[in-house]
């Protein structure tokens, strides 16, 4: 089955999952256009190589071509089921590969000052001002909590690593976490509540 | 001497733990010894995999290597594809309020309002997740780490399912007491959370979902549905019936891939619950 350019570029996600169903490796590609660039960027972060990063995106894909009813559409979006799953295989990674180790805190090092990526899309944009509603609240955490925070999610160390890296008992880690998970999601839901009810309607 | 109070004062901080994929094994095996019976716990790793769901919007996308697109497209090449149930007889919705929350579409952003207005929700109706079987999964996720994104999708599914906002549910039971789903009906669509359906042969034979209006009248063939894989699973039902409210839910298995007439016997059956 071929289809256009033009056609392809206003075809949503769900149909182009549909296709994949379909044995239609053009979807896939275009697939891969879409969101090859944020998933590359989650897996590049957490590995902090480019090659074990690669690798990472090309198994994400590829098990959504083997198995494209794994995303049920009307249950989320594609690209946060994309890097639910780069997520996941990332920190799989960089756990098996003992020679990553050594870059694992630089990954999680300062997430909240990364610098924005170039916006020039309605879509980048709205990322872009989602990203640095994210960063920003990542900034408002007690520096114990965002470090910890990062470590285990940018990082992909478990809490008892964690402890280990910052010379913290594992108490006092696993209460930096619970503590700044509950804080980013309060402060991610006012920041939230200002928008709804200031530029977005 | 610990208190319960202090005992579960740990459990919350693993719990963060769990939701992060940042558990040593042996915590992970305490916790989700626990988790299946604590409703606070599943409260937390709800909130906490709804706040890492925004996390991941902090780091910046990268171009990746020249040639990796290629590469994919290659190596799909040689991919044998899982064809089971394509996505096209999936439920064909595509966004409502609750279900937006982590949607994120060309030109068109989430309505955050709605979306955390549904997820104050979740303290209300999480406990239903204890149907989920999360120590089977949990413990599986340790030891199949490749197969752990698909299981760890799935279980999301199902959390989703079982907590959605007017859903009309009922958990189907074996009459031996074994609870092998739980049915969700809503906008005129169903789909069946499997728990512990055994997997059918798609060419061969069909699960077809039945309602019985009261205990004495004939069940009524509500739509058909194929498993999978064994453990949690969410299935769209193919829906041929009209009416899909009923005072009882029902399922069985069918030789041939059409609904019969009536049951051949009931594996499982339930009444909902809202």
């Amino acid at each position: 089955m071929s289809h256009s350019p033009a056609h392809d570029s206003d075809v949503s996600d769900v149909d182009l999952v549909r296709r994949l169903g379909d044995g239609d490796a053009n979807a896939l590609g275009l697939l891969y256009d879409r969101h090859g660039r944020s998933c590359y960027g989650l897996a590049l972060r957490i590995t902090a190589d480019a090659g074990f990063a690669a690798e990472v995106v090309e198994e994400v894909f590829l098990e959504l071509w083997r198995d494209p009813a794994a995303f049920v559409p009307e249950l989320g979006g594609l690209g946060s089921w994309l890097l639910a799953t780069t997520h996941h295989k990332a920190v799989e990674t960089v756990r098996r590969e003992e020679r990553l180790r050594r870059h694992r805190a630089e990954s999680a090092r300062e997430i909240e000052n990364v610098p924005p990526a170039d916006s020039d899309s309605p879509h980048q944009v709205w990322s872009q001002l989602r990203a640095d509603r994210v960063r920003e609240a990542l900034r408002e955490l007690p520096e114990a909590e965002r470090r910890a925070i990062a470590l285990a999610y940018f990082g992909g160390y478990t809490q008892r690593e964690v402890a280990a890296l910052t010379h913290s008992p594992l108490g006092t880690v696993r209460a930096s976490m619970r503590d700044g998970m509950r804080r980013l999601g309060e402060l991610l839901r006012t920041s939230t509540e200002i928008d709804d009810g200031g530029t977005r309607s | 001497m610990t208190t319960n109070a202090d005992n579960h004062g740990e459990f919350s901080g693993l719990a963060v733990g769990w939701a992060l994929h940042a558990l040593e094994p042996d915590d992970e095996e305490r916790f989700s010894a626990h988790v299946a019976e604590c409703s606070e716990c599943r409260a937390i790793v709800a909130d906490v995999t709804t706040t890492l769901g925004e996390i991941v919007y902090a780091v910046p996308d990268a171009e990746p290597p020249a040639g990796l697109r290629e590469r994919v497209l290659s190596a799909a090449s040689e991919v044998p594809q899982d064809v089971g149930t394509p996505p096209v007889e999936r439920v064909p919705r595509i966004l409502s309020p609750a279900q937006s929350r982590t949607q994120v579409r060309v030109g068109q952003p989430p309505k955050w309002h709605a979306v955390w207005r549904h997820w104050q929700l979740w303290a209300i109706v999480v406990p239903l997740l204890a149907v989920l079987g999360l120590v089977a999964w949990n413990l599986a996720l340790r030891h199949q780490r490749d197969a752990s994104t698909d299981q760890t999708a799935r279980y999301q599914r199902a959390i989703t399912e079982l907590t959605e906002v007017g859903s009309r549910r009922a958990t189907l039971h074996t009459p031996s007491g074994k609870q092998l789903a739980t049915v969700v009906v809503r906008d005129g669509h169903i789909n069946v959370v499997a728990m512990a359906i055994p997997p059918n042969d798609p060419n061969k034979t069909t699960y077809v979902l039945w309602g019985l209006p009261s205990a004495s009248a004939k069940p009524a063939a509500l739509g058909t549905f194929d498993i999978v894989r064994d453990g949690v699973d969410v299935r769209a039902v193919k829906v041929t019936a009209q009416k899909l409210d009923f005072r009882t839910y029902a399922v069985s298995r069918e030789s041939g891939r059409q609904a019969p007439g009536e049951p051949s016997s009931v594996m499982a059956s339930g009444m909902p619950s809202t």
